[in-house]
């Protein structure tokens, strides 16, 4: 065994410590009710549930928007000589933006 | 796979509705189940916690996050383990994150442990005496080790499991729990030789 140390000496301390109970046993004052307080924390909100479907809402809206586009684009085809780039320009214009 | 024979009291939910019924309802997300189940377990989780907190405060909320883990991952529990065995793993695993998480900064804490306060009020106790100031050895030499190593020494030696059970609950190789606990208590030999402590 290494240097001066006994081998059993860490043993002896782990069979004594083993037996010792550092902070003894739990109180049972306000158990549940501070575990039902932390329950009610943990459960996700309207908010939460929303997050956590928007990946969901992303790929389902995806395809929406472009039927959305193409139907527009088809029923509005006669009434702009240049076709889909006119539409696409007469939308632009209706942005708040100064193009 | 496998499961450690449970030869210790086993807690039990204290009611004619068997453990796996609540486990279900709990799973379905029954708060009453849980509370009950959570009260059952409290005391094995305590125990295993104890040995990783710094102080009250601190081990309370340990247990605290533990019961919320167990919670949280009730819905992913599978029948085919022991409901104990899960209970234990999520246990272990998480007293494991709180290492890590906490490793720099008790570094620089000075041991506060409020047993010691308890039990000076009874200075006639020499075993009791005798068990925690091995307590205070031992945490001194556990402070130095890291996180994995603490784990695999608290497991096998404080804890008294064998090598399998810490294997099935740390999910590391049997192999892997050998070598880490050879290692560590060769360290943990070391630090006793340096700090002067001789039989």
């Amino acid at each position: 065994m290494n240097r001066n140390t006994p081998p059993d000496l860490l043993g002896r301390l782990f069979a004594r410590a083993s037996r010792h109970q550092p902070f003894g046993e739990p109180s049972g004052f306000g158990f549940e009710t501070r575990l039902r307080s932390a329950l009610a924390a943990t459960a996700p909100g309207l908010a939460e549930t929303l997050a956590s479907l928007s990946w969901r809402f992303a790929a389902a809206c995806l395809p929406v928007a472009l039927a959305a586009f193409v139907f527009l684009a088809v029923s509005h085809r006669h009434s702009l000589p240049d076709g889909v780039g006119g539409l696409v320009t007469r939308w632009a214009g209706l942005l708040p933006l100064g193009i | 796979m496998f499961y450690f024979a449970t030869t210790r009291v086993t807690p039990t939910v204290e009611t004619e509705i068997p453990e796996s019924e609540w486990v279900a309802r709990a799973a379905r997300g029954d708060e009453d189940a849980f509370v009950r189940l959570a009260a059952s377990y409290r005391p094995r989780i305590w125990a295993t916690a104890s040995r990783f907190a710094r102080s009250l405060p601190e081990l309370e909320d340990l247990v605290q996050d533990l019961l919320i883990k167990l919670w949280r991952g009730l819905p992913g529990y599978r029948r085919d383990a022991p409901f104990e065995h899960w209970v234990m793993t999520v246990t272990v695993r998480g007293c494991y994150d709180f290492l890590r998480a906490n490793r720099r900064r008790r570094e620089s804490e000075t041991l506060v442990d409020p047993a010691d306060r308890r039990e000076d009020r009874d200075p006639g106790d020499e075993r009791a005496r005798s068990r925690r100031e091995a307590w205070e050895t031992v945490r001194l030499l556990l402070d130095r080790l890291e996180a994995k190593d603490r784990l695999v020494i608290t497991l096998l030696d404080l804890e008294e499991r064998g090598v399998r059970e810490t294997a099935a609950l740390t999910g590391w190789s049997e192999a892997n729990v050998k070598v880490r606990a050879h290692r560590a208590r060769k360290k943990m030999r070391d630090c006793l030789h340096e700090l002067g402590i001789e039989p």
